[in-house]
């Protein structure tokens, strides 16, 4: 039998669908742009996947909350970031897939390695040349070492899609937590570094501006609360006298 | 309307693209906020020096396949640059020590203070510091205003207790021999305050030139001895640490004023730093301040700290709110005064003077007018009158802060002994020396170099900025030694290693003693001499921190220099094991970070953030119908030779009309590669030959060094050549070193800090024979 989910409250209304799935459309825009950007070298290296729907968006805020109490340094905005995941209404998520087995091999020193990329290599099984990436097992949050100079080309590839979402008007904003979140989960699964980008359509974009504490108090929680607090918003005989015959502006 | 001419009217409208797209950089969304985006524009003739250092890495091997080094070439011209680039190595950057105008490694003093290596933790401050008792006991501590611990949790770290306790209870504080060899360059040194002894310091034991100080007053030390009062900076402190420097070889020459700068000159000396300090009283703006009773502060301190007994009368006022103000007011009461007033015109959260100071003061009694100021002044019956007003803020005044207004019918008189005035303090400049002067008197140097306008003279500490602090004029004379060295050949570093690298102990006293206390502990009090004992003489007030209290302390220390974001992405566990790499890597070198081409380690992220900004800059030209691309390579030659100080990636963006094929098409970023004879059959190789990735671990053989000049790519690739792995390394170390020689040959020209060669050239035979 399919999962029927059930809710009583709609953020998920056929009209609250319409306009999420316009975010969609911008998002599929930004990312062909993502893979029209300036590429080292010109070769192919982008990944990208679009997530959308009350489900996935709500996974991953999962487990970037689940993520966020591995590490005191990370917690707190691990923490309001995934409100963010939850509440965005698409999510674009964009990745490198050769920083991880792949070096630029141009004798940069980025990464502090001798100019060979033997830094990354050589923590790495590797046969002539060519690294097993079949062991994922790491004790840190991303799995490095990686090649900077490829996270610096997914630069390239965020910056060209937020500057469609400048040109489309709707608000974005990249996120780390969400990237990581995300890959954690499987998407974007060949590349090591992944960048979540929360596109959304609204009057007030919470992630570019964020309350404090706002994993408790944001825009949800609050209009919850209101909820759970019903017996005050149902209508109550008027006891006292018309409002308007005790305006002290009016005169008689 | 301008006809369009060529270069010169296209040049200038790329300047303005280049502007416009640096602005896009500048507004690009960020991802952890925490990237400074830097960028400077290159157009012109600045362009031919890269061209000069290229080639001298080419002639050296120089094996790159890469697009950089035919975009050099393919630049034509004239291309405006715009570079973009950021410090993008890992943050676990502590406020304190970014607080410190000196740069003092905070964190690690106190951390080696809680595993008991006081002589080592004092080294630390010295290794910024040539004074590190004094900075111990008379710095104002903006470290402690940053402190972490302060701004997030409860109190900030006593930094300043810790670096005192420190200094008292080292056994060796041995400032050791001139390190480098003398030069034969001799540096005259006007002023022997704590800018002139830093600099005099730094010029003869690090950078070995011949150093005198010359000193007007009858004893060394300038505003530390005959600003600061004995409570606060006990003169057997003072006169160690002076007599450590003039023991390297320090000439200072006292009750010697120099009126002309070209006797100097003339006298054999090769450069000259003028550190004269701000000695001169600015007078009360009232009517008739020359009355009997009324005194100047400076020189009212300078009277007692030359051992002059003054007697002040029992009542005592003194006019202003600074340090000078605070300290003549207790050394008012200390010489007998039995009621001292400070009437300051702006509100105490205004004070300029160190909150420290001014509690002390309340403490042992000074009575602190706020918002008053006197109108008029008058002398009756040995006595002075003054007339004083209350004030409010009113329209703020050409430094930002609201100038005092006088409130209607608020008016109060005081009868006084004596009036001190402390309204302010200037530079005393003989005009003789020629200097152009600024806002009050102050010297006019170039901030970044303290160069003056007159060759060979620089300026700095209070004589450029007016009063300011002590650790300040510090960091003044560490800069002006630098900017000597430079002028006079040399590299201008003056960085100093004298800690051991740390080693951390399996237990540490801080440790054994957290273990023993009660609760987590708290800021300690410092203990202070009672207050009849403090006025009876002029003791030093506070008693520092007793060992326990010193070793608690540090356990509160959050360690900001160790925690970072931690997520492994750039191969260290930790970003505090990255940057200790990077460190070590610097230490290599002397200064300059250990370079292939670009500066590792770096934070992925930061680095990432950098390319969204770049990617704007891009997007913005595209979209003004200018041509562009993003280069890497040509950015690092840039680099080397100056340019993006202070930068670990850079990134160049070349704008303007096409000359040449600037968008490649589709390849790997080996074009040099590829034989013109094959472009002219229209043959493209797009990828090495697939055995050819197979081959050499960890790279294909194509980077490897193989001899371009054979044909390797045609079969049956019998011809090919492959570099020993030994010999490719050492092919790339000389390159490195030639483009490090010809873009240091750069700076020397434009007379821009330069690049540590020798130690450089030492590194690079280290790694070539291991």
């Amino acid at each position: 039998m399919p999962r029927i989910t059930i809710r009583d409250w709609p953020p998920y209304s056929p009209t609250d669908q319409n306009r999420r799935e316009n975010t969609v459309a911008a998002a599929k825009l930004m990312m062909n742009a993502a893979l029209t950007a300036p590429s080292i070298g010109g070769s192919p290296m982008t990944e990208g996947e679009i997530v959308y729907g009350e489900e996935e968006q709500e996974q991953i805020a999962r487990k970037m909350e689940e993520l966020a109490y591995e590490n005191e340094v990370w917690q707190h905005i691990f923490l309001y970031e995934a409100v963010m995941a939850r509440q965005a209404d698409t999510l674009l998520l964009l990745g490198n897939t050769r920083a991880y087995s792949d070096p630029w091999n141009g004798e940069c020193g980025l990464c502090a390695g001798r100019p060979d990329c033997s830094f990354v290599y050589e923590q790495r099984e590797q046969k002539a040349g060519i690294i097993d990436t079949t062991d994922r097992r790491s004790d840190t949050l991303v799995k490095g070492p990686l090649c900077t100079v490829y996270a610096h080309q997914l630069g390239y590839n965020v910056g060209s899609a937020l500057m469609v979402a400048v040109h489309l008007y709707v608000d974005a904003r990249p996120f780390i937590s969400i990237g990581l979140g995300a890959q954690k989960l499987g998407y974007c699964r060949n590349s090591a570094v992944v960048i979540g980008i929360a596109i959304n359509a609204r009057a007030k974009c919470e992630p570019s501006d964020p309350g404090t504490d706002y994993h408790l108090v944001n825009l949800d929680s609050a209009i919850d609360a209101i909820r759970g607090n019903v017996n005050q918003l149902t209508i109550r005989p008027a006891t006292g006298k018309e409002y308007r015959h005790a305006d002290p502006a009016k005169k008689r | 309307m301008p006809l369009y001419n060529g270069k010169a009217f296209a040049q200038e409208g790329l300047l303005q693209v280049a502007q416009h797209c640096a602005q896009a950089a500048l507004h690009a969304p960020q991802l952890i906020g925490k990237t400074d985006i830097k960028m400077e524009i290159v157009a012109g003739d600045e362009l031919k020096h890269y061209f000069r250092v290229q080639d001298a890495g080419n002639k050296l091997g120089a094996r790159f396949g890469g697009e950089g080094y035919k975009l050099a070439y393919n630049m034509g011209e004239p291309p405006v640059l715009l570079l973009i680039g950021a410090d993008v190595t890992p943050i676990v950057e502590a406020p304190c020590k970014a607080a410190c105008p000196a740069g003092i490694d905070v964190p690690r003093y106190i951390r080696l203070i809680g595993d008991g290596q006081y002589d080592q933790a004092v080294a630390v401050v010295r290794e910024k510091v040539p004074l590190p008792s004094i900075c111990a006991y008379v710095c104002h501590a903006p470290c402690e205003a940053k402190c972490r611990r302060g701004t997030v949790r409860d109190k900030p770290i006593a930094i300043e207790a810790l670096k005192r306790f420190a200094v008292d209870h080292a056994d060796k504080m041995d400032f050791g021999k001139p390190a480098a060899a003398a030069t034969g360059k001799r540096v005259a040194v006007i002023g022997s305050g704590p800018a002139g002894l830093t600099a005099a310091y730094y010029l003869k034991k690090v950078c070995g030139h011949g150093v005198t100080v010359f000193e007007a007053l009858s004893k060394a030390g300038g505003m530390m001895r005959f600003g600061i009062p004995e409570y606060r900076l006990p003169r057997q402190i003072l006169d160690k640490e002076i007599e450590a420097i003039k023991g390297l070889g320090v000439e200072i020459k006292l009750n010697s004023k120099q009126e002309s700068l070209d006797k100097l000159f003339k006298q054999g000396y090769d450069a000259v730093f003028v550190s004269v300090g701000a000695h001169h009283d600015i007078p009360l703006d009232v009517s008739s301040p020359d009355l009997p009773g009324v005194m100047e502060c400076l020189s009212f301190l300078r009277r007692v700290n030359l051992g002059e007994k003054i007697d002040l009368g029992a009542r005592a006022a003194v006019i202003g709110g600074g340090n000078a103000a605070l300290d003549a007011a207790r050394t008012a009461l200390r010489l007998g005064a039995k009621e001292v007033s400070v009437l300051y015109r702006r509100s105490r959260a205004d004070m300029p003077a160190y909150s420290d100071n001014v509690e002390q003061a309340l403490r042992e009694g000074v009575k602190i007018e706020f918002e008053s100021a006197v109108s008029t002044l008058s002398s009756k019956k040995n006595a002075l009158h003054m007339e004083c007003v209350r004030t409010k803020p009113g329209a703020a005044g050409a430094d930002g802060l609201p100038l005092p207004e006088a409130v209607e019918g608020s008016q109060f008189s005081m009868v006084v002994d004596t009036l001190i005035v402390a309204t302010g303090q200037s530079p005393e400049v003989p005009t003789e020396f020629g200097l152009p002067l600024g806002r009050d008197n102050t010297v006019q140097a170039d901030p970044d170099t303290l160069a003056t306008n007159k060759e060979g003279v620089f300026a700095g500490g209070d004589a450029v900025t007016g009063p300011a602090s002590v650790i300040e004029a510090i960091a003044a004379g560490r800069k002006a030694a630098a900017s000597i060295d430079r002028f006079l050949g040399g590299l201008g570093i003056v960085d100093e290693v004298l800690a051991p690298p740390e080693q951390i102990p399996q237990i540490s006293p801080a440790q054994e003693a957290l273990q023993q206390a009660d609760g987590d502990p708290d800021r300690p009090q410092i203990g202070c001499l009672p207050v009849e004992e403090a006025l009876s003489g002029f003791d030093k007030v506070d008693h520092g921190l007793a060992e326990k209290e010193a070793l608690l302390e540090t356990t509160r220390c959050l360690k900001c220099d160790q925690v970072g974001f931690d997520c492994g992405a750039c191969g260290f566990k930790t970003c505090r094991e990255a940057v200790i790499n990077c460190q070590n890597r610097l230490n290599e070198t002397g200064g300059e970070p250990w370079g292939w081409l670009m500066k590792g380690p770096s934070c992925v992220w930061r680095a990432l953030e950098l390319g969204i900004s770049m990617d704007w800059a891009a997007a913005a030209a595209h979209r003004l119908n200018v041509e562009s691309r993003i280069g890497m390579i040509p950015a690092t030659i840039f680099m080397r030779m100056g340019y993006m100080e202070g930068c670990t990636l850079v990134t160049v963006l070349p704008l303007g009309p096409c000359k040449e094929r600037w968008y490649f098409s589709p390849g790997t970023g080996r074009e040099a590669f590829r034989a013109a004879a094959m472009e002219r059959k229209g043959q493209i190789l797009q990828y090495p030959p697939l055995w050819m990735r197979f081959t050499g671990p960890g790279r294909d053989i194509g980077r490897r060094g193989v001899n371009v000049k054979d044909r390797w790519w045609e079969p049956p690739y019998t011809r090919l050549e492959i570099v020993e792995d030994d010999a490719w390394g050492n092919s790339v170390l000389d390159r490195d070193y030639a483009i490090f020689a010809a873009a240091d040959d750069v700076r020397k020209k434009k007379n821009w800090r330069r690049l540590n060669l020798p130690k450089i050239k030492e590194t690079l035979e280290k790694k070539k024979s291991q």
